[in-house]
């Protein structure tokens, strides 16, 4: 994937459909127009690309920015189908929604160390956010974390390494939207983990 | 961005100034940007991609209209906006209310 793509599809994570391909595509119509005037500079067309890029910002930001408005066009569309529809296809309509927001199947493709203490309980959830990162969780502080998900806690298993190399699924666990940090209860030991999806 | 521009001001103002670009005529995303750094001698100088969803939701709002047309260069399309009569309305009080917030901060400071 090159790095436009990659840009267009993290600036476009949680919207779907003929929304998501249009804003792709005004994006890259923006990102070649300036990708040009950096050209018309000296640069290469790939330096060009990534110096538009940066000039864009942070795909997350956009992402959810896009969101947002996405949310925004969503709740009108309800409200609307409230004041002309019968009660029926309203409860259709919000099952619909409800389907589509989802949460992503976490599996991670590699394992994480627990190290220090052997009764860790607690992991951080920046420890995995590269795989979090995947799926519908978009943005990380040390604070707080962004998300397309309204699910307000997320389930699937922890996979421990047993004596044998062996992961096998110890626990089930889940990331509270109010409080995100993943809840790793009684780890059989100090050693590695992996996620895997609960659906 | 201009260095001194208060982020928040911009981000409190965006809708009146997108809406103010568009009133000259239907625009393009890059070209509203260009626009903005021209007529302001690169005061509003803002890159960034956050224009667009900006855009979007003035769309919905039914103060803009948008349609893609082929550009020119080729590729992608480009995705024109338009003021609606609603926008039109939308902008006129918007500059009222800027007019009035602006002479009440006049008339703290010559009140002092």
């Amino acid at each position: 994937m090159t790095p436009l793509e990659q840009y267009l599809n993290n600036a476009t994570r949680g919207i779907w459909g003929k929304r998501k391909l249009e804003i792709q595509e005004e994006l890259e119509r923006d990102i070649l127009e300036r990708t040009k005037k950096f050209e018309l500079m000296g640069f290469s067309r790939d330096q060009g690309i990534l110096k538009s890029l940066e000039e864009l910002g942070n795909p997350r930001k956009l992402a959810l920015d896009f969101w947002e408005v996405q949310m925004a066009m969503q709740k009108n569309l309800m409200l609307g189908s409230v004041m002309v529809v019968m009660s029926f296809s309203v409860v259709t309509w919000q099952a619909t929604i409800q389907r589509d927001y989802r949460f992503s199947c976490i599996n991670s493709d590699q394992s994480y160390s627990i190290e220090g203490n052997k009764t860790a309980t607690w992991l951080n959830v920046l420890f995995v956010a590269r795989e979090l990162e995947k799926v519908d969780f978009i943005d990380f502080t040390m604070e707080k974390i962004k998300t397309t998900t309204t699910e307000s806690k997320n389930y699937f298993f922890m996979l421990t390494e047993a004596d044998s190399g062996q992961f096998r699924t110890t626990i089930q666990t889940y990331i509270n939207l109010k409080n995100p940090i993943l809840m790793v209860q009684n780890p059989s030991a100090v050693g590695s983990i992996k996620m895997q999806c609960k659906w | 961005m201009n260095q001194n521009l208060d982020p928040n001001l911009l981000k409190g103002n965006l809708d009146l100034i997108l809406l103010t670009i568009l009133e000259e005529g239907e625009m393009y995303g890059l070209e509203i940007i260009q626009e903005a750094q021209i007529r302001t001698n690169g005061y509003f100088d803002f890159k960034e991609g956050s224009l667009y969803p900006a855009l979007h939701r003035l769309t919905q709002a039914g103060l803009l209209t948008s349609e893609f047309r082929e550009s020119d260069l080729g590729g992608p399309r480009r995705k024109y906006y338009t003021l609606t009569e609603k926008g039109q309305h939308s902008l006129s009080k918007k500059r009222n209310d800027w007019k009035q917030f602006s002479s009440a901060i006049d008339q703290l400071k010559g009140a002092k």
